[in-house]
């Protein structure tokens, strides 16, 4: 949908940088004061990892030392809900399970038996960790007497470092896969910064409410601080932010009332872009050079000269260069002869800008802006998003060159609305506050509906980031139950996960979907893994180790060379042929041919399988000479379990035929990493 | 009764997806031996698409001055030095470095007013490729995937959709299949002429099989304990696999029977060959091939040096295209296969102080031949300096519909995005129907 844009323009940046005040705008002196009054502290994070919910509330408690995010009063509903006692995860998920149950009788639908150790063990890994089990994770388990092993286990892979390193990457793709912003020079960089971030948080079980916060409120460099990343990701677009903060924080998907009203929802065009208007102070500019690939990006708030009355917009800026011109030329002009050279304009205090602005109004192209061109500047052709305005402007879809009706920012959940003409934070951090109020349950639900989906194989709503007042849940009363219970944890991600592994729901054994079966939650589903995941799982039956990360990169030369060795990684490379969108519905994700491809055929990976030179195969080929017992080892390292009497008889078959025990082994390998089994979680 | 219509807006909203509506249908089907004239509707769908026809996109990435191209000033302060020469129809003058393609003018048709307001690389060639502005939480498809979809035969060996250039992926704002998902999604060749990455078999081809045999004995008990979809799914896309790699169709990307002359025309070149490999796609029955000129013997981002620049790049395009259009006369397939030369933007008509010239979306050319467009023809006009159009703009829909009536594909056709909100191929738009003849 081709979308009225209003014209954005470069020129506002110039007014940030101090070009401005020469227009005749500012009557309070250089407009470079238009930072944020109160640049945000940075969030202490802790890095010691939590070992239950008890710790995470002296997070919790110690995050109060430092100064709040987003003034006293904003904290205050989350500190309040937070004070609340969580309640036991095993309670919550008896109950979920009794409400399912139920409404799974009632519909005459059978559940799945509960399933083994092994089952549940790589599930879980997996689900939690990224990774399936090791082999004597695998025997310890199977071997542990006590009856709480499963939800003990749940915690211990929690608290290990894979956890938040593998969620790091759930949220990236989350993210990345919806990015408008598609310059690599800017994205990379950005969602490098935003994936140590979100670790971060996970690794200290930050409360999702403060994470999501963060990220509708952040300011800064894009290198160095990763909650920008949602923001940078859509290009600091209002409305395209709109839109993502709708979907990944209340699962409304709003965007169909950007250019008219919902067609079959009863969301309005206006309430979208009201939402938008929570946004239009942001500014993103960059950092560096122009040409440099590796280009930093920094978000600031943008404060429009005061003292014309009705703020400036991108356009009164122009506008007041064409009225009086002779203050701009005498700003830049250096040798006094009236006019702007190339030269001069190079002098300026960001040349960058004011050259875009030289070659706009140099009409006669002789390398000299006069006082006669800038009467006549034209507007800039080039849209550029994300320059910051004062306010947010509703485009007229009929008249899409129209200045557009300027909208104050009202929250469509509530009609709540802040009030007119704020600063940017102000604006941010009110809907924040609004978003992740305990009275707004679609916060919790999103969140609660996201987590149990990617879990389950199945969520209560699908596609799980369209949910909102407009759907119809399956199982309603089990989200109700999660989700308030999830609010009253204080957002406690950790204790979410622990919930949800602890039902029984989570913990039946598999079965394929019934398509006329009306009700989920009967049996665990097959899904595929996601691109890391399945990469972690051939790194660890291969046994192939992953380059170290590499360290922040100083200049330009070392931060390019930083982002090409990112790009061509081998986890880079692996998931551009296997990531899919993790918002994406499971049924609609399907096998690719290159990635049939790449697992069939690729050279290295082939090479790794290989029963000779120095590779996990060959180490288990020494180890057991008995081939039963070989066969045995290498179904617990590829599929966390033994291999069942009639596999175990065919592989000794393929054996037998074979004849030639290293080929017929590498086979046997190269099948078991090819099987469906290997390719999903179930 | 329901249209169909609205039956599909019901499949996408997710509480009946489109794989398990086609799977009862399937399942019905072969129950009763027969199927209602709704399901007929829904499966014949595929054996009413139009057979045979393609497209060729060659991607100018960096965005291609038309004063360096098809659209030369000679004689004006904006033109700079580039001269024009006569083309093989009287009246058409291209720029001096297209001696090739001004050969093969009598089917070339030229638009010399395309006119768009995205100046900025990533978004316009997203624009320039999907027909829309990249938006929050939605992929659009390449306009080349939509027509594969609707046109591209479902059993096929080849991938429906080739991508062809450096960097795969990771080129520079590459644009694939969005919410139209996997069917059409880009197959990547990154360097034409031999046989693509993992497609060449890691063990002689009797041991493939016979692990293929093993891996379809051991996928029984995952199907039994509860993965029988899974794994029905699974050993469909292997089997898919299987024949693609066994295929004869594979020599499709070799050229092992191109006779020295043929290669010699598009010229030894990455991008010649990649020219070259569209034809034999298209040839195999591959609806949607991408090249794309790009990298240090193919970047039209002039802002330095403009005119050294464009005459090295044209140097490899030039034969290339020409070859292209007249190979694909020669052979007879021309009339069914559609080539379109673009970039995202043009370039000012100012010539800044580095002797370059930068974006200009609102004046450009593109050049398209076959698939029924009448060539020899220029459509619209720019003004004397080259700095606005003077007549028969050309907008992005208006362009893009063009290209689906051509390929008698149905523009206003909906896709449905994945959460259910329906999007035409082309919004809006009206066909230049002067091209078409």
């Amino acid at each position: 949908m081709d979308r009225a844009r209003l014209p954005q323009i470069f020129a506002i940046t110039m007014l940030v940088i101090g070009l401005g005040p020469a227009a005749g705008y500012s009557a309070e002196g250089p407009a470079s004061q238009a930072t944020p009054k109160k640049p945000r502290p940075q969030q202490a994070v802790r890095e010691k990892r939590v070992q239950n919910r008890m710790l995470r509330q002296s997070v919790a408690v110690a995050d109060k030392t430092t100064p709040a995010v987003s003034g006293d009063q904003t904290k205050s509903e989350a500190e309040n809900s937070a004070k609340r006692e969580a309640a036991d995860p095993a309670q919550v998920a008896a109950r979920v399970d009794k409400l399912i149950t139920a409404e799974l009788q009632q519909a005459g639908i059978d559940v799945a038996p509960i399933c083994n150790d092994e089952t549940f063990l790589r599930r879980v890994s997996l689900d939690i960790a990224g990774v399936p089990p090791s082999v004597s994770e695998l025997t310890l388990f199977a071997l542990d007497p006590s009856s709480q092993k499963r939800s003990a286990a749940v915690g211990r892979l929690l608290t290990s470092g894979s956890y938040a390193r593998n969620w790091s990457r759930y949220w990236h793709d989350v993210v990345a896969t919806r990015a408008t912003e598609t310059r690599p020079q800017f994205l990379i960089p950005s969602l490098a910064a935003f994936d140590q971030w979100i670790e971060k948080q996970l690794a200290a079980n930050r409360p999702w409410n403060e994470i999501a916060t963060d990220l509708m409120t952040a300011t800064g460099d894009s290198r160095t601080e990763g909650q920008t990343a949602l923001i940078i990701s859509q290009r600091a677009e209002p409305d395209d932010i709109a839109t993502e903060v709708s979907r990944l924080f209340l699962g409304i998907q709003l965007q169909c009332a950007n250019c008219h009203d919902h067609p079959t929802d009863s969301w309005k065009r206006e309430q979208f872009h009201s939402l938008a208007a929570f946004f239009p102070r942001i500014q993103v500019r960059p950092k560096g050079e122009l040409q440099s690939r590796t280009q930093s990006l920094e978000l600031v708030s943008f404060t429009p000269p005061s003292g014309n009355g009705r703020g400036g917009r991108p356009g009164d800026f122009l506008r007041g260069i064409r009225e009086n011109p002779s203050l701009f030329i005498r700003r830049l002009d250096k040798n006094g002869d009236r006019q702007v050279s190339r030269e001069e304009v190079q002098q300026a205090p960001n040349p960058q800008q004011a050259e875009r602005l030289f070659d706009l109004g140099d009409s006669n192209k002789d390398g000299l802006l006069t006082a006669d061109e800038l009467k006549k500047l034209p507007d800039p052709p080039m849209n550029l998003p994300g320059r910051g305005a004062a306010e947010y402007l509703m485009p007229d879809p009929q008249e899409p060159n129209s200045t557009g009706q300027k909208l104050d920012p009202v929250f469509f959940l509530g009609g709540v609305s802040p009030g007119s003409g704020l600063p940017d934070l102000d604006r941010r951090q009110s809907l924040a506050r609004y978003v992740t109020a305990p009275t707004n349950p679609w916060f919790a639900k999103a969140f609660v509906n996201r987590i149990w989906a990617t879990l389950v194989g199945e969520g209560f709503y699908m596609p799980i980031d369209d949910i909102g007042p407009e759907r119809t849940a399956r199982h309603a009363a089990a989200l109700e139950e999660l989700s308030r219970e999830f609010i009253a944890s204080g957002y406690d991600i950790a204790w979410l996960f622990q919930t949800i592994t602890g039902t029984a729901t989570y913990q039946r054994q598999t079965r394929p979907r019934d398509p006329n079966q009306s009700l989920p939650f009967a049996a665990a589903i097959p899904t595929r893994l996601r691109a890391d995941l399945l990469y972690d799982s051939l790194a660890h039956v291969l046994g192939f180790q992953e380059p170290e990360p590499v360290a922040e990169a100083e200049g330009e030369m070392m931060q390019a060379a930083q982002m090409i060795r990112r790009q061509n990684s081998p986890r880079a490379v692996f998931h551009q042929t296997f990531a899919f969108d993790p918002s994406t519905t499971p049924d609609e994700i399907n096998g690719t041919i290159p990635q049939a491809l790449l697992l069939m055929n690729n050279a290295e990976i082939n090479r790794l399988m290989r029963a000779s030179g120095n590779t996990r195969l060959r180490q288990i080929l020494d180890k057991f000479p008995d081939n039963t017992a070989a066969i045995r080892e290498l179904f617990l390292l590829v599929h966390s379990r033994e291999p069942s009497a009639h596999e175990a008889a065919t592989c000794r078959d393929y054996l037998d035929r074979v004849s030639n025990r290293q080929e017929a082994f590498e086979d046997v390998l190269w099948s078991l990493l090819n099987s469906t089994e290997f390719q999903t979680k179930h | 009764m329901p249209s169909f219509q609205q039956l599909e807006i019901t499949t996408g909203r997710g509480q009946v997806t489109r794989r398990h509506f086609l799977r009862n249908i399937t399942a019905g089907a072969l129950a009763t031996g027969t199927l209602n004239f709704r399901e007929l509707c829904a499966l014949g769908a595929g054996a009413l698409q139009k057979q045979g026809m393609s497209l060729i996109l060659l991607w100018m990435q960096g965005g291609p001055s038309q004063f360096e191209t098809f659209d030369p000033k000679p004689g004006t302060a904006t033109g700079g030095p580039t001269e024009a020469i006569e083309t093989a129809v009287p009246g058409i003058r291209i720029a001096q470095w297209w001696e090739r393609t001004a050969q093969q003018m009598q089917d070339i048709a030229l638009i010399r007013s395309m006119t768009n307001k995205e100046g900025e690389h990533a978004r316009a060639t997203y624009q320039m490729h999907t027909g829309y502005l990249p938006t929050g939480a939605l992929r659009h498809p390449s306009l080349g995937c939509s027509i594969a979809k609707e046109l591209a035969p479902a059993d096929h060996n080849l991938p429906a959709v080739v991508s062809i250039g450096p960097g795969g992926r990771n080129a520079a704002q590459f644009v694939g299949s969005g919410f139209l998902g996997v069917d059409v999604d880009p197959f990547i060749v990154d360097t034409p002429g031999s046989i693509p990455r993992n497609v060449g078999l890691a063990t002689p081809s009797p041991r493939f099989e016979r692990r293929l045999g093993l891996l379809g004995e051991l996928e029984n008990d995952f199907a039994a304990r509860g993965g029988e979809v899974a794994v029905a799914d699974h050993r469909q896309l292997y089997e898919k696999t299987r024949r693609l790699v066994q295929s004869s169709d594979v020599q499709t990307f070799e050229f092992r029977d191109e006779s020295p002359q043929t290669k010699a025309q598009y010229g030894d070149s990455d991008f010649g060959r990649g020219c070259l490999l569209a034809r034999r796609l298209v040839e195999a029955g591959v609806t949607f091939v991408e090249v794309r000129s790009t990298g240090p013997n193919g970047n039209w981002d002039t802002h330095r040096d403009n005119f050294t620049q464009v005459a090295t790049n044209a140097k490899v395009v030039d034969p290339a295209f020409a070859a292209l259009v007249a190979d694909l006369k020669q052979r007879g397939l021309l009339s069914r296969t559609l080539v379109v030369w673009m970039g995202e933007f043009g370039r000012t008509p100012r010539i800044n102080p580095n002797t370059g010239r930068d974006h200009y979306p609102r004046v450009f050319s593109a050049a398209v031949a076959g698939a029924g467009i009448r060539g020899g023809q220029v459509i619209g006009e720019s003004t004397a300096d080259g700095s606005a159009v003077k007549s028969d703009p050309v907008t992005a829909p208006d362009f893009f519909t063009t290209l689906c009536k051509a390929l008698k594909v149905d523009s206003t056709k909906e896709n449905l995005s994945p959460i259910g909100r329906p999007l035409k191929i082309v919004d809006g738009g009206n066909p230049v129907d002067k091209l078409l003849g």
